[in-house]
């Protein structure tokens, strides 16, 4: 009788926990090279870093090659409802929670729509990439509500009217278009 | 016991000499090029180097015969910068696998690269910050895993007569203004041509032909996209002949956009020309999304299974294009017709929302429902004045297609065939 009560509850649980496993949070898609284009700007996303998702409470997902592209996409579709929404850590390409992530805006950071903002799993890793790239700026996720989302090319073409530099003298310099760029063009 | 002393001996010598001579050999070509006086000329003698060079000085480096120029190793085969710098008769093996690595990497100004061949890995010539920098008739193939050309912030380069192939875009422009695109040929790549935050090119003359997309010009001003062809960029189910998006002020004039999914797609653009195209054989001739204040006139929509698609871009200059599948009444005989052709967005806002219901396109249903359901003139795509005929030229052009005249005449022949074997028989 114990033993068949015993067995009993070992089913309970089991099964407590594969419906717990059921119900389980919201997961990322991953990424089609060949298929996924950006839902704001058309272009193919690469599986790489700066991809973006937003998961729809009707089930639909959203692929984004920027975070930029995503947040002009939530500002432009106030009434959508919104399931999750997730980024990728910078180092490792981890989907994480956009919520939980830390980021960093910097100018020099070539994303693919040029909004210059990565992210971060751990907020360490954020604090480690500042220190080691100057013209960094951390950001927390509600900071981002609050960010301009401006593309760098329009802070450059003031430099261009102002001073006309096509060969140097740009803030950017080309920090990270390449690990090229550091060696030849200083 | 004595001879093996003096053979270890000999091999001993061996070694220190002949080593160190190979190791100079392999490195002759950058001694070369470090002892050379400024404005020399280097002839490579035929032959395969393993060998990584820079060049930055000004020096003309032109190979006699088949000379090869090859490494694994990162970093690029042929870095250039300084001033004036030429390149010819070269052939380039880029077979690192390093990210964002090139075989050719260009820094500076007015240097001329001619007549090259390019096999890379990764990206086929880079140039970044550099001006005036010509490049032609060359070859670059990769493996789908970089960009052909790739500009970043580099002006008024020439870019002509390349054949590109399986790159990830052939040419692609960051930032880059005022460059001249002419007679390239691109083919099986992601996008043929791809303008990011660049203004003032002209591209004129390029044939872009089996890629995701043909030429895809985005957040650029004032580009010149004259006489290129956009063929068969309709295999991937996000194609199209010319992407438009967030661009203005450019001129898209007497471009042949034939057989892609949509032939032009244009997004979020003002002010831009759209003029004496012909748009051909696609399965969405012209495709508008949030797209106002641009101008389309004078081109020729034929054969396309939808000749227009639009959402939200009611406010745009449309007239006296000629589309083969709109009604014509012309009253007054000035040519035009009287019936406006406008495009329903019906569709187009139905598969937005769920792509499935693609499968249903054309069904008698929907286009009852659509009929049924009918947009709001003021909302839609409208052509207010259709030409009647095709303008004469673009009548030329598509009559004077030989695979039309050799299928007609096939056709009458087999016609006349069966037509006699039938009267014998009988």
């Amino acid at each position: 009788m114990k033993k068949k009560l015993f067995s009993f509850y070992v089913i309970a649980v089991i099964a407590m926990i594969i419906a717990a496993c059921g119900n389980n949070k919201v997961q990322p898609v991953s990424i089609n090279e060949s298929t996924d284009t950006c839902e704001t700007c058309n272009m193919a996303v690469a599986d790489n870093q700066y991809a973006t998702q937003i998961l729809l409470k009707n089930g639909k997902s959203l692929i984004f090659d920027d975070i930029g592209c995503m947040y002009e996409w939530i500002n432009t579709h106030k009434d959508e409802e919104i399931e999750a929404k997730f980024v990728r850590d910078y180092n490792n390409k981890k989907w994480i929670l956009s919520d939980d992530a830390t980021y960093v805006y910097n100018q020099s950071i070539n994303t693919p729509m040029a909004y210059n903002i990565i992210s971060f799993q751990e907020k360490a890793s954020a604090e480690k990439f500042v220190a080691k790239n100057e013209g960094s700026k951390l950001l927390t996720a509600s900071d981002l509500a609050d960010h301009s989302w401006k593309q760098n090319h329009d802070m450059l073409k003031k430099h261009g009217e102002e001073g006309h530099s096509n060969s140097e003298g740009t803030e950017k310099d080309g920090h990270s278009h390449s690990e090229q760029d550091h060696n030849s063009s200083h | 016991m004595k001879v093996m002393k003096t053979l270890n001996y000999i091999i001993f010598l061996l070694l220190l000499f002949c080593v160190p001579a190979a190791a100079e050999a392999a490195s002759s070509l950058q001694a070369k090029i470090d002892a050379a006086p400024n404005g020399s000329k280097i002839e490579i003698e035929e032959g395969k180097y393993e060998e990584k060079i820079v060049i930055s000085k000004p020096l003309f480096l032109v190979g006699t015969g088949k000379v090869t120029l090859y490494s694994c190793d990162g970093g690029p085969v042929i870095t250039i910068s300084g001033k004036t710098v030429r390149l010819k008769n070269i052939e380039v093996e880029h077979c690192g696998n390093e990210k964002e690595d090139a075989a050719i990497y260009v820094t500076g100004s007015n240097h001329t690269l001619e007549e090259l061949e390019i096999k890379t890995n990764r990206f086929g010539i880079r140039l970044n910050q550099a001006d005036g920098v010509t490049i032609r008739n060359s070859k670059i193939v990769g493996s789908n895993t970089g960009n052909g050309i790739d500009l970043w912030q580099s002006n008024r380069s020439h870019i002509e007569k390349l054949m590109i192939s399986n790159m990830t875009d052939g040419i692609y422009l960051e930032q880059s203004n005022r460059n001249s695109l002419k007679r390239n040929n691109i083919q099986h790549s992601r996008y043929g041509i791809h303008l990011m935050f660049s203004n003032g090119n002209v591209l004129e003359k390029n044939v872009s032909r089996d890629n995701t997309t043909g030429a895809m010009v985005m957040g650029s001003k004032q580009n010149v996209v004259s006489n290129n062809k956009f063929l068969f960029n309709h295999n991937n189910v996000n194609a199209q002949g010319l992407l438009i998006y967030t661009a203005s002020y450019n001129e898209i004039k007497g471009n042949d956009i034939i057989s892609n999914r949509v032939g032009v797609y244009a997004e979020r653009s003002e002010n831009n020309r759209i003029e004496s195209n012909k748009i051909m054989n696609n399965f969405i001739g012209i495709q508008f999304k949030k797209a106002n204040k641009n101008e389309a006139t004078q081109n020729t929509f034929i054969g396309n299974v939808n000749d227009a698609h639009a959402i939200e871009s009611p406010h745009n200059q449309i007239n006296e294009n000629y589309w083969d599948a709109s009604s014509k009444v012309d009253m007054n005989g000035d040519g035009k017709s009287e019936i406006s052709f406008a495009a329903d967005p019906y569709f187009q806002t139905l598969t937005n929302d769920v792509p499935e219901y693609q499968l249903f396109f054309h069904a008698p249903g929907l286009i009852v429902i659509q009929n049924l359901l009918k947009s709001p003139v003021d909302q839609l795509l409208t052509d207010t004045a259709p030409l009647m005929d095709m303008t004469s030229e673009m009548e030329k052009e598509v009559s004077s297609n030989s695979s039309f005249w050799i299928m007609s005449a096939c056709m009458i022949a087999s016609s006349f065939i069966l037509y006699l074997l039938g009267r014998r028989r009988g």
